[in-house]
C-alpha cells in the first residue's frame, strides 16, 4: 500500500503573494463602508466616493464610529446588519462552479457546483483528486447567452424598467454553459503502476508519464431549475409577489429612513457657504437656454468639490485615498456638528431606521437561496485512458438565512460514466462501455469572520464496475529504463471503489473577480493505483462578471 | 414632454432645471426587481405613482431622496428621468452603497 504526501510548490508562492495583497489593505476600520478596495479596479471612478451624502450609509456608519459619538449607545444591530449586507456581496455566490470536475487531473472541489457563470469564467487548478497523475488544468466556462450578447455588442445584462418588460428576458440559452478543459502542465509527472494485460493476463509494471498541454474535456451544462438567476422569470415573479405583499411596509420604513437621513444632512445641504471674507458663496451657472444665472453654493456643495479635487490628486491606492477621505470627512463632520448640535441623537434615529428597513428587505434577499438543479454531459480524454462520456446531475440547496448573507450552499452530485467504445474489462475477453458511478457532496460556507473567505468541505465516492483501463504508449519503459515490447498496449489497473475527503479555503480578492481555492484531499486510492493519497490543491479562478458588469 | 433635468456644468449640484418643472424619476436594473419604495423632496414624503417618483421642483434648492429595494444586494441599477420620450440616465448605482440615493437639484 502506498502512502504519499505532496504539497504543490506553487502553493507557498501564491499564499505569500495573496497575504501581501491583503496586508496592504489595512485602513481605518471606520472607513470600511466606503469600500475603498474598489480602487484596485482601473475603471473605478475615485471621485464617486466623495458624494457621501448621496449614498449616506457609509458616512453615517463612519460618524457613529467617531470618538465624538462614543458616549452614545451604539445600536449594534445596525452595524451587524450593515456588515452582513456587505459580506453578502463580498462573499458573492458560493454555488457557482469555476474549475473542472473532480475527475480531472487538476481539481479544487470534490463536487461540481450547480450554478452557471454569467459570462466567462477561467480557472487554473493543480492537484488531482481521483486521477493518478497530477496535472495543471485550465478550465474555461462561458454562458451561451452572455457570450452571444457580448460578442454581438449587446448589453450582457440589459436594464428593464418594469417586470412586465420583455426586452430583458433571459432566453433558454441563459441556462446553458459550455466548458472546455485543457492540461496546461509545463512538465510531466510520472507514476509506476502494475496491472494485468487483458490479452494475456500477464502482470506487468509500467512507468506512466502524464501528457503536457493537451485537450482534457468539454462539457455542456444546462440549469434545469435556475431560480437563483436574477434574470429568470420565475425569480422575478417571486420577487414581484414578495414586493407587492410588502410594499406598504417598505414605503413606511423607507419614508422613515429618508427623513432620518435628511435630518442629518439637511443643514449642510441648505446652508450657504461663505468665502474667506465671510461673504455668501455663489457661482455663475450657464442654463440650458444659454443664459446665465447666479446660484448659491451650499456648505456641502463646496465641501464636495474640494473632496473630489483632493481625491483626484491622491495616489491611487487604498491607503492614500483612505487618509485623504478621513481628513475630508472630519471637516464635514465638524460642519454638521456646528449646525446640528443634536447630531448624535439623530445618528441613532437613522441607525434604527436602517435596521427597520433592512429587516424588511432581507426577506426579499432570502428568495435568492432557492434550490438549483443542473444537468451536465462531459466528453473527456483522461491522460493514458480511453475516451469517456459522463452524465451528472448537480443539486444545490442553501439553508434558511437570518440575513442577506448567503449562509452556505450544500451541493450534491450523482453521475455515471461510460467509455465511448466498448473496452476490455477483464482478461477473459469481456468488454463493457459502462465505467463508473459516482456521488459527491460539498458544503461551501462564507466565513463570518472574514467576508472574503469561504470554507469548503466535501466528499466523493466512485464505484468502478470494472478495472480502470490504462493505455500505455509504445515508448513507455519499465522501471530501470527497460523498454516495454510491442506497440501501444492496454493494462487493467486494480479495481476498487475510490473515496475522497476534501477541505479547502477560498480566498477572494475583493472586486477583482479573482478567487484562490487552497485545499487538501485524502483518498483511499486513485484511478490507477491502490494506496492512500494526500494531496494539496490550489486554484486561481477568474470570473468576468465583477469586472465587466459591476459599475 | 422632454426630460427637464440638465447636468450642472459647474459641478456644484447634480442637476439644474426650471422652477415648476414636473419631474418623473424611474429605476431600472438587469433583473427589473429594483424598486423605488419611498421618495422625499426637501424632507417631505411624496406619493409614488406606479413605482415612479413624480414631483414638482420649487425655485431654489431641491433635495430629492429615494429609498430603494432590490432582490440582489450586489446588483447595479440606474436612475432615469422619464420625460415621455427616451429616458435620460441620471445616475448609476449599486445596492452595496446602501438603500437610499440623494440628488441635489437647483431650479431657476
Amino acid at each position: 500500500m502506498l502512502s504519499k504526501s505532496r504539497i504543490l510548490p506553487a502553493t507557498a508562492l501564491l499564499v505569500t503573494t495573496i497575504s501581501h495583497t491583503w496586508a496592504q489593505t489595512s485602513i481605518d476600520p471606520a472607513l470600511a463602508g466606503f469600500r475603498l478596495n474598489r480602487v484596485a479596479n482601473p475603471s473605478f471612478d475615485v471621485g464617486s466616493i466623495a458624494d457621501v451624502l448621496a449614498t449616506p450609509q457609509a458616512f453615517i456608519q463612519y460618524l457613529r464610529l467617531q470618538p465624538a459619538h462614543a458616549d452614545f449607545t451604539r445600536n449594534t444591530a445596525f452595524k451587524a446588519t450593515f456588515t452582513t449586507a456587505l459580506k453578502a456581496v463580498e462573499n458573492g455566490r458560493v454555488d457557482e462552479q469555476a474549475g473542472g470536475a473532480a475527475t480531472l487531473g487538476g481539481a479544487a472541489s470534490a463536487a461540481e457546483k450547480a450554478g452557471l457563470t454569467g459570462l466567462v469564467t477561467a480557472a487554473l487548478e493543480s492537484g488531482a483528486m481521483t486521477q493518478t497523475l497530477d496535472q495543471n488544468v485550465l478550465t474555461l466556462r462561458g454562458n451561451a447567452e452572455g457570450l452571444l450578447r457580448f460578442l454581438t455588442g449587446q448589453e450582457v445584462l440589459p436594464m428593464c424598467e418594469t417586470p412586465e418588460a420583455t426586452d430583458c428576458d433571459a432566453s433558454p440559452l441563459n441556462n446553458l454553459e459550455l466548458t472546455s478543459s485543457f492540461d496546461f502542465s509545463k512538465t510531466s509527472t510520472t507514476e509506476s503502476v502494475t496491472g494485468q494485460v487483458p490479452a494475456t493476463g500477464a502482470q506487468i509494471t509500467a512507468l506512466l508519464t502524464s501528457s503536457k498541454r493537451q485537450f482534457a474535456s468539454a462539457s455542456a451544462r444546462y440549469a434545469i431549475i435556475n431560480t437563483r438567476d436574477l434574470r429568470s422569470k420565475k425569480y422575478r415573479d417571486a420577487w414581484v409577489k414578495w414586493f407587492e405583499a410588502n410594499k406598504a411596509g417598505l414605503g413606511a420604513a423607507g419614508n422613515e429612513l429618508l427623513i432620518a437621513i435628511n435630518d442629518i444632512k439637511k443643514a449642510v445641504e441648505n446652508t450657504q457657504a461663505k468665502d474667506a471674507g465671510g461673504n455668501p458663496l455663489t457661482i455663475t451657472v450657464t442654463l440650458p437656454n444659454g443664459s446665465t444665472a447666479i446660484m448659491p453654493v451650499m456648505i456641502y456643495d463646496d465641501w464636495l468639490k474640494g473632496t473630489k479635487a483632493a481625491l483626484a490628486g491622491a495616489t491611487r491606492s487604498e491607503a492614500a485615498l483612505g487618509m485623504i477621505l478621513k481628513q475630508r470627512l472630519d471637516i464635514l463632520e465638524a460642519d454638521i456638528r456646528q449646525l446640528t448640535p443634536d447630531l448624535d441623537a439623530r445618528l441613532e434615529v437613522a441607525a434604527n431606521a436602517y435596521v427597520r428597513y433592512f429587516n424588511i428587505t432581507r426577506q426579499g434577499f432570502a428568495l435568492g437561496n432557492m434550490p438549483m438543479l443542473t444537468a451536465n454531459v462531459t466528453y473527456s480524454q483522461p491522460t493514458l485512458q480511453p475516451k469517456q462520456i459522463e452524465g451528472r446531475f448537480a443539486f444545490a440547496w442553501s439553508p434558511k438565512s437570518q440575513g442577506p448573507a448567503n449562509p452556505g450552499t450544500l451541493t450534491l452530485n450523482g453521475g455515471l460514466s461510460f467509455y465511448t467504445k466498448p473496452q476490455p474489462k477483464d482478461a477473459k475477453g469481456g468488454t463493457a462501455r459502462f465505467r463508473t458511478a459516482d456521488f459527491a457532496f460539498q458544503f461551501d460556507r462564507p466565513m463570518q469572520s472574514n467576508g472574503a473567505t469561504a470554507l469548503t468541505l466535501g466528499g466523493y465516492v466512485q464505484y468502478q464496475s470494472a478495472p480502470s483501463l490504462i493505455l500505455i504508449p509504445g515508448v513507455t519503459t519499465a522501471p530501470g529504463g527497460v523498454p516495454l515490447p510491442g506497440n501501444p498496449t492496454q493494462l487493467l489497473a486494480p479495481k476498487g471503489t475510490i473515496a475522497v475527503a476534501h477541505a479547502a479555503l477560498t480566498l477572494q480578492i475583493p472586486n477583482s473577480g479573482i478567487r484562490v481555492p487552497i485545499g487538501i484531499s485524502w483518498s483511499n486510492r486513485t484511478e490507477l493505483l491502490t494506496g492512500n493519497e494526500i494531496r494539496g490543491h490550489i486554484g486561481f479562478n477568474f470570473n468576468s462578471n465583477q469586472t465587466l458588469l459591476q459599475k | 414632454m422632454a426630460c427637464q433635468l440638465a447636468p450642472d456644468s459647474t459641478g456644484t449640484v447634480d442637476f439644474i432645471t426650471s422652477a415648476g418643472a414636473q419631474i418623473t424619476v424611474v429605476i431600472r436594473s438587469g433583473s427589473a426587481t429594483a424598486k423605488i419604495t419611498a421618495v422625499i423632496l426637501n424632507g417631505t414624503p411624496m406619493t409614488l405613482a406606479g413605482g415612479r417618483a413624480v414631483f414638482t421642483v420649487v425655485a431654489g434648492r431641491n433635495n430629492l431622496d429615494l429609498a430603494l429595494a432590490g432582490s440582489d444586494p450586489m446588483e447595479d441599477f440606474e436612475i432615469h428621468e422619464d420625460g415621455g420620450g427616451p429616458t435620460k440616465l441620471l445616475r448609476k448605482g449599486n445596492f452595496l452603497n446602501g438603500p437610499t440615493l440623494g440628488f441635489r437639484i437647483h431650479a431657476f
